[in-house]
């Protein structure tokens, strides 16, 4: 039964086995003097981690020797309890060890970080975006560097490790597989048998192990350097978006005016093809269409031409018709405004020059008759009397005629005139003057719109004529009456004087136009003349009915509604 | 003292036969003693303004009336109304306008210019001679003058 190796085991046992084992573990000097170079180093993190490694492996292969030569003596299963702490002690101080340095490679990275941060900062202040963005730029360089070294240092120094505790692990299996072999013999398969179990087994163990780590660690330095990427794939895919964007801007306004251009050429090139393969047909077909115009405008311009001389013509001669229409009326007007300044003109001269004449004559004459009747045989006051009598005619002549001239040219008032007053009054004017008192009949008469004192006239003359002709008879009568006539009102002047033949009933209303001898009735012939000339300016007219020996009426109608 | 001292009436009249007639009318009413007659407008204003030949007459001597025709030689009746009655001195002195002509023009115009009577002649003789005798009548025995 092998005795087993347990804590109360004494230290003699060790050394004893360490000098057993001397001549079997020949590597150990090497290791040794390895770490022994390497120690100046030790202030360099990245190679001091790998040589501690070493070293940490070199010194566990000496304690490992150490103890198997104390326990040289002891059994088998005493010497597989030994390997087995050994194994869990040596699994414990790397993860330290890898603790440790990973710590320190992220204090360092923290540091690191810290700086470039710092540095950040105070070249941000003085530096626009731009050396902002660099130096992001160049923080995520060193960040993504030092992970990246930090990775690979890490797999470098687990590499080492790994592969310097698996050589060391090996050589130990080797070794204790051979003293195993050796102590086989004299110990029995049992322990020997559970010695390469357990070992088998933490082997196994550290190998899964250290896959594991190796797994998580590749995994973080994967994941990071995904990230990154990541990140740096999102800032170029923007940053080339942005540029992709500026540039197909460009390149579409590049790619319009390039269209433009090539349009503006195939059209040309279109044209000038066109132009030189239907050349003929078009120059003939030009040719055809300026014919064809030129005909179409020579039809035109002479049916134009022909439709405007006729409208011409037309047009010229209808204005040469009003034209000389207008001329005419203008002459016309003119000859009229002449025929009535000579009229106005002759008037004067009538009534100023030729009345001073008949004045004198009538004058002298009445000089005559007063300061030398005496002297005068009775024939020479009859001469006398008949210069007197017709000199007085003539001025009653002409006193008449100026009368007519004025009553016709004189402005009209248009009043609303009360015909029986006016009649009234002049009947009594006229029988008060002549000294002739008729029967007189008169009714109420309606009134009129017209001019008072040119209707008096009327009046006058009619009613003076009718106390005339009829002065004769021993019971002269004069009836006035009106009757209503369409729209006219008719005045009525009837006498039971001489009457007239009708036949001359035409001339009653002519100046100086009689039909009785001036003996018989005295007059002018002006009366009637005047009647006609006022009635008919009124809008009205004029008439007479009378048998001879059987009297007259004369009658004159208005407009009852207004005049002129 | 001369004629034309005096005077009533002053007669501007062209026509000898008009004036003979109108003296001879007035004569017959006893109202032509103290009358005057010029031929044309221009004796009348020197009469009335005492100037000319008549440079020697007193312009305190009132005339009573002026009996003027329209139609004459050289200044026109109008001519000698105008001046007379745009004259602070003469514009007080009557004036009758008598003239052949019974022209509404002429009426309206002598009243323009200051007429105070338009007179017609009539052709008659007697109504001519007894216009003529109302007129100076009127003007001389009944019409009162401003004072000088």
């Amino acid at each position: 039964m092998p005795k087993r190796i347990g804590h109360d085991t004494h230290p003699f046992h060790f050394a004893q086995i360490a000098l057993t084992l001397k001549p079997v573990f020949g590597g150990v000097p090497r290791i040794r003097s390895r770490m022994s170079r390497t120690k100046p180093d030790s202030n360099a993190v990245p190679t001091i981690k790998s040589d501690e490694s070493t070293t940490f492996a070199s010194e566990h292969a000496t304690l490992l020797q150490t103890r198997l030569a104390e326990t040289a003596h002891l059994g088998r299963d005493e010497a597989l309890a030994l390997l087995a702490n050994s194994d869990e002690e040596l699994e414990r101080r790397l993860a330290e060890r890898d603790e440790f340095a990973r710590d320190e490679a992220l204090s360092e990275q923290a540091r690191t970080s810290a700086e470039l941060e710092t540095r950040l900062a105070a070249r941000t202040i003085e530096r626009d975006d731009a050396a902002r963005d660099e130096a992001l730029a160049e923080l995520a360089r060193t960040n993504a560097e030092l992970k990246a070294r930090l990775a690979e240092r890490t797999i470098e120094r687990d590499d080492i490790a790994r592969d310097e505790a698996l050589a060391e692990l090996a050589r130990t299996n080797a070794e204790l597989k051979h003293r195993l072999a050796e102590r086989t013999i004299e110990r029995d398969d049992i322990a020997r048998d559970e010695a390469l179990a357990e070992l088998a087994r933490t082997n196994a163990e550290l190998k899964q192990r250290l896959a594991e780590r190796t797994i998580e660690r590749d995994d973080v330095a994967r994941d990071d350097a995904l990230s990154e990427l990541g990140r740096t794939n999102a800032e170029l895919k923007a940053r080339l978006a942005e540029r992709t964007i500026e540039r197909d801007d460009i390149a579409r306004d590049e790619a319009l005016t390039e269209l433009a251009r090539t349009n503006a050429e195939l059209k040309q090139r279109l044209a000038e093809r066109t132009i030189e393969r239907d050349d003929v047909a078009r120059d003939d077909a030009l040719a055809e269409l300026a014919r064809t115009n030129a005909e179409l405008k020579a039809r035109l311009a002479e049916r134009t031409i022909e439709r405007d001389d006729i409208a011409k013509d037309t047009a010229i001669t209808e204005l040469r018709r009003t034209n000389a229409a207008e001329q005419k009326l203008h002459l016309h007007a003119v000859d009229l405004e002449a025929v009535n300044a000579e009229l106005e003109s002759f008037s004067y001269s009538v009534s100023h020059d030729l009345r001073a004449p008949v004045r004198a004559i009538l004058g002298y004459a009445r000089a005559i008759e007063e300061d030398y009747s005496a002297e005068l045989c009775d024939e020479a006051r009859r001469l006398l009397a008949v210069v007197q009598h017709e000199a007085s005619r003539m001025g009653n002549l002409i006193d008449d005629l100026l009368e007519f001239s004025r009553l016709g040219r004189a402005p009209m008032l248009n009043t609303l005139v009360n015909m029986s007053r006016l009649a009234h009054e002049v009947m009594e004017e006229i029988t008060t003057t002549s000294g002739i008192r008729p029967i007189f009949v008169i009714p109420e008469l309606p009134a009129i719109r017209g001019d008072r004192v040119l209707l008096r006239q009327v009046w006058v003359n009619l009613l003076s004529n009718a106390l005339k002709y009829a002065s004769k008879k021993s019971e002269p009568e004069i009836s006035v009456w009106a009757t209503a006539e369409n729209d006219n009102t008719v005045y009525h002047v009837r006498d039971n004087g001489v009457g007239f033949d009708m036949r001359y009933a035409d001339k009653l209303f002519g100046v100086f136009q009689r039909l009785h001898r001036a003996n018989e009735f005295p007059g002018t012939g002006v009366g009637l003349a005047i009647v006609m000339r006022i009635v008919t300016r009124h809008g009205g007219s004029v008439r007479a009915d009378a048998r001879l020996g059987e009297g007259a009426t004369f009658s004159f109608t208005l407009p009852t509604g207004s005049v002129e | 003292m001369s004629d034309h001292d005096d005077v009533d009436i002053l007669l501007v009249e062209d026509d000898p036969n008009d004036a003979e007639m109108t003296i001879r009318a007035l004569r017959r009413a006893h109202l032509a003693n103290r009358l005057y007659w010029v031929r044309d407008g221009v004796e009348g204003l020197d009469f009335i303004f005492c100037r000319g030949s008549f440079a020697d007459r007193d312009p305190r001597d009132r005339i009573k009336i002026v009996l003027l025709d329209l139609k004459m030689p050289r200044l026109s009746g109008f001519d000698v109304l105008q001046e007379l009655k745009t004259h602070a001195e003469t514009q007080s002195i009557p004036v009758v306008v008598m003239t052949s002509s019974d022209h509404e023009r002429d009426i309206a115009e002598s009243y323009r210019l200051g007429a105070n009577g338009y007179v017609s002649k009539p052709v008659s003789f007697d109504a001519f001679s007894t216009a003529i005798q109302n007129i100076g009548t009127y003007w001389l025995v009944h019409n009162q003058a401003p004072a000088r």
